[in-house]
């Protein structure tokens, strides 16, 4: 390609090609850095509480969803500290799992407090978490492939 | 540093496109996590960092944890469109051999 130190030449096409075959790979190695086991698992089950919490009486219910959401940031930033990377792009095939997630609260919101239906808390909470554990398959297996 | 086309010969030296495409990947990477996927030493990681960092493209941020201090690296916007841009120029470049090819 071109010395470290010294102005880099444009390359030929064969060496273009194997730079960009080289940076993909790259890019692979970092999305497929090992998630620490509990961190999947973890969120999910926060997810799940910060649903259920809603079932719970005011002002109990609030508190015991801030407590889930702060748990959640300490579990992310535990998570980025353990891998060294933070922030993932995130792969076309966890954005229907993503948004299944983020649509779940909203959603069992419109039904509990329009129609009175507040098992969609629980249906949500399944949802949700089932949302993180697909992610959290999808995420093993990739790291498996790449292995 | 930069041609018309977007080849960057600042981004373009072989640990330095690697730098960049890995922190393109994510928002932050750990220095340590970064030298462990180039597999060179600290020092010249360090300098490379250096020159992406005096061109703008590189931002460090300094972090202690566990007493341990760490340093976090992550791309900045002039530099995450920088490296953008050589990559479509590099594409440029083996798309036209391609098409004189054909």
């Amino acid at each position: 390609m071109e010395t470290e130190a010294g102005a880099a030449s444009r390359p030929t096409p064969e060496e273009a090609a194997r730079v960009l075959d080289q940076i993909g790979r790259d890019r692979d190695a970092v999305r497929r850095l090992p998630a620490p086991a509990w961190y999947f698992p973890a969120v999910a089950a926060m997810v799940a509480a910060a649903h259920l919490s809603q079932l719970l009486p005011s002002p109990v219910g609030a508190l015991v969803a801030l407590a889930v959401v702060a748990a959640a940031v300490l579990a992310v930033r535990r998570h980025a500290d353990a891998l060294g990377v933070v922030g993932w792009s995130v792969p076309p095939r966890i954005w229907l799992p993503m948004g299944a997630l983020i649509a779940t609260a909203p959603a069992a919101a419109v039904l509990d407090q329009v129609y009175g239906q507040r098992w969609a808390w629980i249906a949500a909470a399944a949802l949700g978490a089932g949302a993180v554990l697909a992610w959290g398959a999808l995420h093993r297996r990739a790291v498996e492939r790449g292995a | 540093m930069t041609d018309g086309d977007g080849f960057d010969a600042t981004i373009h030296a072989p640990n330095r496109l690697r730098v960049c495409a890995l922190l393109d990947a994510v928002s932050e990477a750990e220095f340590g996590t970064v030298q462990q996927q180039l597999e060179v030493s600290a020092s010249v990681l360090s300098k490379h960092v250096g020159v992406l960092a005096d061109a703008g493209y590189v931002a460090q941020r300094h972090a202690v944890r566990d007493t341990r201090r760490r340093v976090w690296l992550s791309l900045t916007a002039e530099g995450r469109r920088a490296y953008r841009a050589h990559v479509a120029a590099l594409r440029a470049i083996v798309g036209e051999a391609e098409g004189a090819g054909a």
